[in-house]
Order: C-alpha cells, then sequence, then structure tokens
C-alpha cells in the first residue's frame, strides 16, 4: 500500500476556502498535506482524523529567499503561539493545520485578509498573466490578419492551426483566470464591508481549468497524429524534441534557483544568476535546437545524387510521382531528380511532385511540377480558385470540370489550374502541352 | 491595508494600539485583547500579524526588540494621536446617542 501520494491540484493562489477544505477532506480520509512541489502536493498516508487547515499570505516571501525572512518567521511564529503548526507553504501562502477542534482562527478580519490577498495578486501574479495575455493576444491579433488578408497562408499548414487553436484557448484560460479573480474579489468586497468574510470561490473555475488542459492535450494529440498520418514524422520528432527542451530549460532554471537557495545565496544574487541561467540557457538552446534540426533535415533529405555540369541528378529515382516527364512524352531519360511530398493542413491537405529529366547528349532539361489541393470547406475551394489569377480554357481537352490557364505579364505560362469538384490541381511544364498531352495530365490528377 | 483606513479604527486596530501603551509582542497582544474583552474580541495570528506590519508601515507603532523569532512593539506619538482622535470619536457617538434618545432609554 502506497504511503505517499503525489497530486496535482488545480487551486488558485487565493482561492484559500477551497484549499482549507480540501486538505480537510483529504485528512478525513487519511491523506495529510507534507510538501508543495513545483507541480505535485505531496501526501502521506495516516489514519484518517478530523484536521483543521488555515491559510494566510506572507506578501515579503520570495521563491530567491535562501531562507524565511525575519518578517515570515515572526508571521509563522504567531500562528504557531495560537496552536497552529506549519504544514506548507506555497509561494505566497502559508499553509498551517491542527487538531484543536476549536481553534482560534488565523484570519479574523476578511477586510483584511482580502486587502492581503490583492495585495500578493498584484505583487506576483497580475504582472506576468498581464504580460503573457498581451503576448498570446498579439499573436492572436496577427494570426485574424493573415487569416483575412491570406487565407490560403493560415490553413497552409497544421502546426499553424494548432499553434492558433493553443493560443486561442490559453488567452481564454487568462481571461477566465482574471476574470474569475475580479469577480470574486467584487463580491467578496461586499461581503467584508457588511463585516462578513471572503465569499467562497466555487468550483467553477476548477472544471474551467481541467476542460482547457483536456483541450489542449487532445489539440496536441490530433496534431501529433494528424502530421504522422501526412508522413511528416520527423516534424513530430522536432516538435516533441523542443517541448522536451523546453521543460529540461525550466528543470534547469528551477534547479539553479534550488541550488542557490541551498547554498545560501542573497536573493539579489540568486535572481540575478537564474536570470541570467534562464536567458543564456534558451538562447544557447535554441541556436542549438535550430542548427541540429538544419543539419537533421539536410541529413535526412539527402538521398544519393550524382552530378554533371548541369546540376545533381538522383541515383535511384522516386517512383511515386502521379505524373512524370516521360508519362507524358514516352520517352525514357538517363538523368533525373524528382521530389514529392504531402503537406498542408486537415482543412486543406496539399500533394506536390516535381519531375526534372534530361536525356544524354542532349542539353535541354525539362520537368514538370504539380500541387494538388483537396480543400474540405466549399468557402476554402473558392478562396482557392479566387486565388488563381489565370484565363479561362475549355476543359474538355483536359477532362476537368474547368480550367484556368496562367499569364505573366500577358503572356500565356505553360501552367494550367484544373478543377473538379473537391479538387484543385496546378500543373507547370516547360513546354507546351500537346492535347494527348493534356488529356492525360487531366485523367492521372482527377479525383 | 489603505492608510486612510486608520482615519477611523476597527475593534481590532483600536484594541492593538490600546495594548501598545506598553511594549508587547504578538502573541501578548492577542492574549491581552481577549482578557481585556473578555474573550468577545479575537484576534487571529494573521489578522494580527498582518495589522501590525500596517501600523508599523503607517508609523503608528514601532519595532523595539527582536528576541529570536518574536518582536516587541510600541505605540508611537502618531500612534497615540490615532487612538485618541478614535476615543474622542467614540465619545462623540456616545454624547450624540444619550443626546437624541436619552439616559432613561439607555439600557
Amino acid at each position: 500500500m502506497n504511503q505517499v501520494k503525489y497530486r496535482i491540484e488545480p487551486f488558485q493562489i487565493y482561492d484559500y476556502q477551497g484549499v482549507e477544505q480540501h486538505l480537510a477532506r483529504m485528512a478525513a480520509k487519511g491523506w495529510r498535506l507534507e510538501k508543495i512541489g513545483r507541480c505535485f502536493w505531496k501526501y502521506r498516508r495516516t489514519e484518517p482524523a478530523q484536521v483543521r487547515y488555515a491559510v494566510t499570505y506572507g506578501q515579503d516571501i520570495s521563491q530567491f529567499d535562501p531562507a524565511p525572512t525575519e518578517a515570515q518567521q515572526s508571521l509563522e511564529e504567531l500562528c504557531t503561539s495560537a496552536g497552529w503548526k506549519k504544514t506548507a507553504e506555497w509561494s505566497q501562502m502559508l499553509i498551517f493545520s491542527t487538531e484543536d477542534p476549536n481553534p482560534v482562527p488565523l484570519e479574523t478580519d476578511g477586510a483584511i485578509l482580502l486587502d492581503i490577498i490583492h495585495r500578493t495578486m498584484k505583487g506576483s501574479f497580475f504582472g506576468p498573466a498581464l504580460f503573457l495575455l498581451a503576448v498570446v493576444l498579439f499573436i492572436l491579433a496577427s494570426s485574424v490578419n493573415t487569416l483575412i488578408r491570406t487565407p490560403l497562408r493560415f490553413f497552409d499548414s497544421n502546426a499553424r492551426l494548432f499553434s492558433f487553436s493553443m493560443y486561442l484557448l490559453l488567452a481564454v484560460l487568462l481571461l477566465v483566470y482574471l476574470g474569475t479573480y475580479f469577480t470574486w474579489r467584487r463580491r467578496s468586497l461586499r461581503s467584508t464591508a457588511q463585516g462578513g468574510p471572503c465569499v467562497p470561490l466555487g468550483r467553477g473555475y476548477i472544471w474551467v481549468e481541467k476542460t482547457g488542459v483536456a483541450l489542449m492535450l487532445i489539440l496536441l494529440a490530433a496534431f501529433i497524429l494528424m502530421e504522422l498520418l501526412n508522413a511528416n514524422a520527423s516534424y513530430v520528432t522536432f516538435f516533441l524534441l523542443y517541448l522536451l527542451l523546453m521543460n529540461v530549460l525550466i528543470f534547469a532554471v528551477h534547479g539553479t534557483n534550488n541550488l542557490l537557495k541551498k547554498r545560501g545565496a542573497s536573493k539579489g544574487t540568486n535572481m540575478a544568476v537564474t536570470l541570467t541561467v534562464d536567458v543564456v540557457l534558451a538562447v544557447v538552446m535554441m541556436a542549438v535546437f535550430t542548427f541540429g534540426v538544419f543539419r537533421w533535415l539536410n541529413h535526412s533529405s539527402a538521398k544519393e545524387t550524382y552530378a554533371t555540369a548541369d546540376g545533381l541528378w538522383d541515383v535511384q529515382p522516386r517512383e511515386d510521382l502521379l505524373l512524370t516527364v516521360s508519362d507524358l512524352t514516352g520517352l525514357s531519360y538517363d538523368h533525373i531528380r524528382r521530389t514529392a511530398g504531402h503537406s498542408g493542413s486537415i482543412f486543406l491537405p496539399q500533394q506536390t511532385g516535381w519531375d526534372v529529366c534530361r536525356r544524354e547528349g542532349d542539353a535541354q532539361i525539362q520537368d514538370i511540377s504539380y500541387q494538388i489541393w483537396e480543400p474540405k470547406t466549399s468557402w476554402l475551394y473558392r478562396v482557392l480558385l479566387e486565388d488563381v489569377t489565370a484565363q479561362k480554357e475549355d476543359p474538355a481537352s483536359w477532362g476537368a470540370d474547368a480550367v484556368y490557364r496562367r499569364y505573366l505579364d500577358g503572356e500565356p505560362q505553360n501552367a494550367w489550374v484544373l478543377a473538379w469538384p473537391g479538387r484543385i490541381v496546378q500543373v507547370y511544364g516547360s513546354w507546351t502541352f500537346t492535347s494527348s498531352q493534356k488529356a492525360l495530365s487531366g485523367k492521372t490528377l482527377a479525383p | 491595508m489603505a492608510r486612510e483606513k486608520f482615519q477611523t479604527l476597527t475593534e481590532p486596530m483600536f484594541y492593538i494600539l490600546l495594548c501598545l501603551k506598553r511594549e508587547c509582542c504578538g502573541a501578548d497582544i492577542a492574549a491581552q485583547i481577549t482578557a481585556l474583552t473578555r474573550g468577545r474580541v479575537t484576534l487571529g495570528p494573521g489578522t494580527l500579524y498582518h495589522l501590525l506590519e500596517s501600523f508599523q508601515q503607517a508609523g503608528m507603532i514601532e519595532e523595539t526588540r527582536t528576541e529570536g523569532r518574536k518582536r516587541s512593539y510600541l505605540i508611537t506619538p502618531k500612534g497615540r494621536k490615532a487612538l485618541e482622535t478614535e476615543y474622542r470619536r467614540l465619545l462623540t457617538l456616545t454624547e450624540d446617542y444619550q443626546t437624541c434618545i436619552g439616559k432613561e432609554d439607555v439600557p
């Protein structure tokens, strides 16, 4: 039977009543709070007992202090002399407990407690929360601008959709966090003005938080799954590596802080060194990560090639292109270079292929490329077609529902956009296609 | 605690200042208040601590001694003045009550 239990508790720092009641319930079940860490609350198994918990706040408590300040010691001494035993501390919150059925309450004036809580929130929580909210809103505004001005760019990758959803969720959670606090404070101000206590916070915000975290995890899983289905395993690996590095950074910063605390470094020294370590590590890790990603991408995408005077050619050209130069010309080529891939997003999946060929002794290089989009909404289908700056052509020779030829400075290009219900294709060739080549292209690239 | 709040004192504030006419540590203040008011006013240690901090910041009391974790305080002239002002205010309230209701109606 486990003697120790670790839990992630979703309480807000100002929800002192929630914390007190929760800890009393845990003690009644035989689990007493022992310590509060960075992430987990540690409970130890004991005999079930009626334990009373009470919370107060030490405004001057800092995670950078090597030991409790004189003021904190004085507060703890007062609480101890009133029969309370210090159980744990969590940020600026000090948690005491007693088995006395009728103890002197730690806080007997709701207005003073509310004032202390507000000053604690102002001192340590509003600044970071508002800064984060401002950054998140700026990013969201930029994304919305992209969505309005260039919707195709907005939908061109799952990563962009994923990050937009995450930021949106984060903004909602931050607004709920701040909104809940100010609503609670306003109601508590009314209550304490009439001599009453602060009002209970309720459990609503905990459900919002839990739902938010669950949605984030679902989004993360969906993003990873979509990228894996797109055969972008390396992209997923980079992303997971990035998350891992962020955790290493957080761990290293907390580790530095704790080490300096243990060694008795002053608050100022601890803050300066921890901040320096934070910034330097972040820069170094991002640089190493970026460099590593480029190296890896180059390495993983490297294929066996050989060189001629006009470029590199594949030793073993891939065979998975939907359409090749050879398909259209009926000729075989001595030098071939091919790329292909899947990209886009869940709403706008994209498939691409590019084939470059040359016959031995022939100086002319021939190439074709294609891009296939399958918009999942009629709106995106329309936007994609509206984005095409081309003139309509007779679709019959292509076997498509509609065909547009691209023009540049009034000159027709060897680039066509073919449209079928649910699919839009752009084909480019280094020569003007014949009727039979158009028909073959249309037939091959049709849905 | 906003300073303007000290322009009128709550019961706990009044009794804390009253107890500090003689040097006293926090725990003794709480005990003295309970004894003085025969248990009518109870001051929690958290509330007492925060009030002492606020009084000290406002210059109404001063720290006189520190023995280990125990700190002792004494009222300052500014604190005495605030106490005196509150006393006068309470007297005025009492007089006004008597004027309006009359001594015979006082229970």
